[in-house]
C-alpha cells in the first residue's frame, strides 16, 4: 500500500467519525458503558481477591509446643520461621498468655483462677504469605524438636482458594459475555454506518476501490471509537472508584486486611484492560460488519 | 477491445436477461446501446462492470474474461472503465475537486499528480471555477460534467455511460455529448446506453439495439428507430471461440443483424 493511500485511509477513518456524529456518539457511549460494566466486575474481582488473600493471611495456623519445652527449642523454631520466606509473621504466646486468653473466653473465669500454668503449652500463631502453601509449611515445621502439632484451618484455606478460583471464573465469564455484547453492538453500529454511506461505497466500487481500501477506514473508525470509549470509561471508573475508596476507607488503614486496592493500582490495570478490549472489540466488530456488508 | 461472445445471462429468479449476444467494440469506438426498458441494457452494463457474470458465453474486456476474473482483480479492471450514470452518483459531502480527486486517490495516485491533473480535467469539462463548490450547489448539467471529469481523470480505456442525458435538458445534453465525443477523439472508447432518440439520430454513431435480451441490430452509423440503409457492422460470431486478444473483426461482408 502506498504512503498516500495509507494517508487517505486514515483521513477517511477520521472523517467518517465526524461525518456521522450521532452514530459515533451512540457507538462511543455503548463501548464506554460496556467497559464501565466490565471495569466494575474487574474492580470487584481485584478487591475480592485482595481481601481474600489478606484474610487468608490471618493466623489460621497454630503451632503447639510440647509441655515444658526448653528455651533452645523455642528459639530454634522461632529462627526457622524467621528464615522461612513463606512466613509473613509469627507470634509466640507463653502458657500464661494462653491461660489468660482461655479465661477470657469462658463465662466463669473464677473457676480457672488456680489452674496450673504448667499444664498449658507455648504456642505460635503464624501468618503465611500464601495460604495455599500451608500444608508444605506444616511438613517443614512439624518435624522440628519440641513441636507437638501444627494445626491448620484447612477448611478455611480450601474455601479461600476455591473462592479465588470462582471469582476468576466469574470475571472471565463476565468478560466474555460483556465483550460479546459490545462486539454485537459495535457491529450493528458499523452496519448502520455502512448503510448510511451505501451510495458512497457503491461509487467507490465503481471507480475501482479495492475491498481493503473501502473496509480499512471503517476498521480504523471502529478502533478509534473503541479507543475513545475506553478512555472515557477509564476516566469515569477512576473518578468513581476514587470517591468510593475515600468513603469506604475512611478509618481503615491501607494495611488492614479489609483494605481496598489503591485507586492508582486500579487505574493502571483498568486502562490496559479497557484499551485492549475497546480497541479490539471496536476494530474486530467493524471488520466483521464491513466484511458482511461490503462485497465487491 | 471489448467483446461479447455468445453471452447469455439468466438471473437466479429465472429471468432471462440476455440471449446469445455477440458483438465486438474496437478501441476508440463510439457506440450507442439502445433498447426499451427491460431489454437487457442494464444487464449488459453489469456484465461490463463485473457486477454480474454471464451464465454462458464470454465477455472479454482487454483480454480479461469477466466470467473467470478473480474477485480481487475486479477493482483493477474497473479502474479502466469510467462510469457515468443518469443520477450522477456524486458524493454530496465532497467538493467538486474532491469528487474528482477521490477517483485518483483510490488508484493510489501521488498527491502531486492529483493536484496537477484534477484542475486540468475540470478545465476540460468547464468547471475549473467551481472546483470548491459542492454538487448540491450545481445544476444537473454541471453535476453530470463532474461525473464525466471523475470518469476520465484516470485515463480509462472505456467510458461507460448509462442514460447520461436522462436528467438533462436538450442544451445540457448536447454539451455533454460534445464532451464525450471530444474524449472519444483522444482514443477512449465510449459506450452510451440511452433512450434519447434525438441524441442517437443526431450523433450518427454506431448503434447496437437490444430487445428481449437479444441483439437485434448493430448498425455502423445508426438511427434510433430503424436501421440505417448505408452500412451495418459485421457480426463476429464466426470468429474462433478461444481467441482472447483478437485483432480487427472480420470486416466484410457488411450485413445487418437480426432485423
Amino acid at each position: 500500500m502506498r504512503l498516500s493511500t495509507i494517508g487517505n485511509t486514515l483521513r477517511e477513518g477520521l472523517r467518517s467519525i465526524v461525518r456521522h456524529p450521532l452514530v459515533t456518539l451512540a457507538s462511543i457511549s455503548t463501548i464506554a458503558l460496556m467497559l464501565i460494566l466490565l471495569g466494575a466486575f474487574d474492580i470487584f474481582s481485584l478487591n475480592a481477591r485482595q481481601i481474600m488473600a489478606q484474610a487468608g493471611q490471618q493466623p489460621p495456623i497454630e503451632i503447639t509446643m510440647e509441655l515444658g519445652v526448653s528455651q533452645e527449642k523455642l528459639s530454634a523454631v522461632s529462627k526457622a520461621m524467621d528464615d522461612n520466606p513463606l512466613v509473613l509473621e509469627h507470634i509466640l504466646y507463653t502458657p500464661q498468655d494462653n491461660l489468660e486468653q482461655f479465661k477470657e473466653s469462658m463465662e466463669n473465669k473464677e473457676l480457672f483462677e488456680d489452674f496450673p500454668v504448667t499444664n498449658i503449652p507455648h504456642t505460635f500463631s503464624v501468618r503465611l504469605t500464601d495460604p495455599e502453601q500451608s500444608e508444605s509449611f506444616r511438613d517443614q515445621i512439624g518435624g522440628m524438636p519440641g513441636v507437638r502439632k501444627v494445626d491448620l484451618e484447612l477448611s478455611v484455606m480450601r474455601f479461600l482458594s476455591q473462592a479465588i478460583v470462582w471469582v476468576n471464573y466469574a470475571t472471565l465469564v463476565a468478560f466474555i459475555v460483556l465483550g460479546v455484547i459490545a462486539f454485537i453492538i459495535i457491529s450493528n453500529m458499523v452496519r448502520v454506518a455502512v448503510f448510511a454511506r451505501g451510495e458512497e461505497i457503491s461509487i467507490m466500487k465503481y471507480v475501482g476501490a479495492t475491498n481493503s481500501y473501502i473496509r480499512v477506514p471503517y476498521i480504523i473508525e471502529g478502533a478509534l471509537i473503541g479507543l475513545v470509549g475506553a478512555t472515557l470509561a477509564w476516566l469515569l471508573i477512576y473518578i468513581g472508584y476514587n470517591r468510593l475508596y475515600d468513603i469506604l476507607m475512611a478509618g481503615i488503614k491501607p494495611t488492614d486486611f479489609l483494605a481496598m486496592v489503591a485507586p492508582e493500582q486500579i487505574a493502571r490495570q483498568i486502562i490496559l484492560l479497557n484499551l485492549l478490549v475497546g480497541i479490539g472489540v471496536g476494530s474486530l466488530g467493524s471488520a466483521i460488519a464491513v466484511r458482511r456488508h461490503i462485497a465487491v | 477491445m471489448l467483446e461479447f461472445r455468445g453471452v447469455s445471462m439468466t438471473y437466479q429468479t429465472g429471468t432471462i436477461a440476455l440471449k446469445d449476444v455477440s458483438f465486438t467494440i474496437q478501441d476508440g469506438e463510439f457506440v450507442f446501446i439502445i433498447g426499451r426498458s427491460g431489454a437487457g441494457k442494464s444487464t449488459l452494463i453489469k456484465l461490463l462492470t463485473c457486477e454480474e457474470r454471464p451464465t454462458s458465453g464470454k465477455v472479454l474486456i482487454d483480454r480479461y474474461d469477466v466470467a473467470k476474473i478473480r474477485r480481487g482483480l475486479i477493482p483493477y479492471l474497473r479502474r479502466n472503465i469510467g462510469m457515468v450514470f443518469q443520477d450522477f452518483r456524486l458524493i454530496y459531502t465532497k467538493t467538486v475537486y474532491e469528487n474528482v480527486a477521490f477517483a485518483m486517490e483510490i488508484v493510489g495516485a501521488p498527491r502531486s499528480t492529483i493536484r496537477r491533473r484534477v484542475p486540468i480535467v475540470l478545465s476540460i469539462v468547464g468547471l475549473r471555477d467551481k472546483s470548491g463548490a459542492r454538487p448540491g450547489e450545481l445544476s444537473g448539467g454541471e453535476q453530470q460534467r463532474v461525473a464525466i471529469a471523475r470518469a476520465m481523470v484516470n485515463n480509462p480505456m472505456l467510458i461507460l455511460a448509462d442514460e447520461p442525458t436522462g436528467n438533462l435538458d436538450p442544451t445540457n445534453s448536447e454539451t455533454l455529448m460534445a464532451l464525450l465525443e471530444e474524449i472519444n477523439h483522444t482514443g477512449t472508447t465510449v459506450i452510451i446506453c440511452t433512450h434519447d432518440r434525438e441524441l442517437v439520430d443526431r450523433m450518427k454513431k454506431r448503434v447496437i439495439e437490444i430487445d428481449g435480451g437479444c441483439l437485434v441490430r448493430d448498425d455502423a452509423i445508426g438511427l434510433y428507430g430503424q436501421s440505417c440503409p448505408i452500412r451495418t457492422r459485421p457480426s463476429l460470431k464466426s470468429e474462433p471461440d478461444d481467441e482472447l486478444s483478437g485483432g480487427e473483426p472480420a470486416g466484410e461482408p457488411i450485413r445487418e443483424v437480426g432485423t
